[in-house]
């Protein structure tokens, strides 16, 4: 659990966000350009690139140049440490019955 | 060696952990919930002390685990900090409470998962069962997670975990 403390405090925090949590939905899907996520929220490129760089820099999303537009797509790897909090959520949860164990063990 | 059963429920985000101790109900009830916590909440490696405790409902446990193991490399020296917000303390049946992260100064990390843990301890012949359901808070944040997770094959990784465990 420990572990992935820091990690997760970037991706929680970057998903704290309603509009940030909209643009991994949807990229999560389909790839898309800047140009078409400004058009779905209404409001300002510089905003949307805001949010693209809080993004990015969780880990969540990745850029990529086309021809003149740049092309968001969900990161492969940026759940990774998220899915790896749970897993290791249960790992921590059995092993803290193997040492609860243990102790009762030792105490008779 | 392991006698842990683990059932999952994706949908409802619930992770539910049972086992049985060979030992009566009082005295798994008191190692959950006097000092002698300390001595194996934390995991292998690091200590676990308690700044404030008080296991009453509406009472919390502020502690922290220190990694004491120079083994672990970076993380030796490293502190975590969490609360334990205590919902329902009925000896020696039933425990939950709020699982939080937190700091030294007994503030909660805002962006970090919360989650739910409910305990009930049943008497078999003199030895316990302990039933354990955790349930994550659904923060939307954390919805999010779980969601694209779920589609993205975490489900495969917590089955792969628990074939794991199951047969260690």
């Amino acid at each position: 659990m420990v572990e992935y403390t820091y990690q997760l405090d970037s991706i929680f925090g970057s998903l704290s966000d309603p509009i940030r949590r909209d643009i991994v939905d949807r990229v999560s899907a389909a790839e898309y350009s800047v140009g078409e996520l400004v058009a779905l929220h209404d409001v300002s490129f510089a905003a949307i690139s805001k949010h693209l760089k809080v993004l990015e820099s969780a880990g969540l999303i990745r850029k990529r140049k086309a021809g003149k537009k740049h092309m968001i797509s969900l990161a492969p790897g940026g759940l990774q440490s998220a899915s790896q909090y749970l897993s290791q959520y249960q790992q921590a949860a059995v092993d803290r019955f193997d040492r609860l164990d243990s102790y009762l063990k030792e105490e008779r | 060696m392991s006698k842990t059963i683990i059932t999952k429920d994706p949908s409802k985000r619930t992770l539910t952990l049972e086992r049985v101790f060979d030992a009566p109900i009082e005295r798994v009830w008191q190692a959950w919930t006097s000092d002698e916590i300390n001595n194996w909440f934390g995991p292998r490696g690091w200590e676990t002390t308690s700044k404030e405790r008080s296991v009453t409902s509406g009472g919390r446990w502020h502690y922290c685990m220190k990694c004491t193991d120079e083994n672990q490399k970076e993380w030796f020296g490293q502190e975590s900090w969490g609360i334990a917000e205590f919902l329902e303390v009925t000896p020696p049946t039933k425990l939950s409470y709020r699982d939080v992260f937190a700091d030294a100064d007994g503030n909660a990390m805002p962006d970090m998962p919360v989650s739910h843990v409910e305990m009930e301890l049943f008497d078999e012949d003199g030895k316990t069962r302990v039933v354990s359901t955790t349930s994550f808070e659904s923060d939307e944040a954390f919805q999010t997670v779980i969601d694209m997770g779920v589609e993205a094959g975490i489900d495969e990784t917590w089955e792969r975990l628990a074939e794991t465990v199951e047969n260690s």
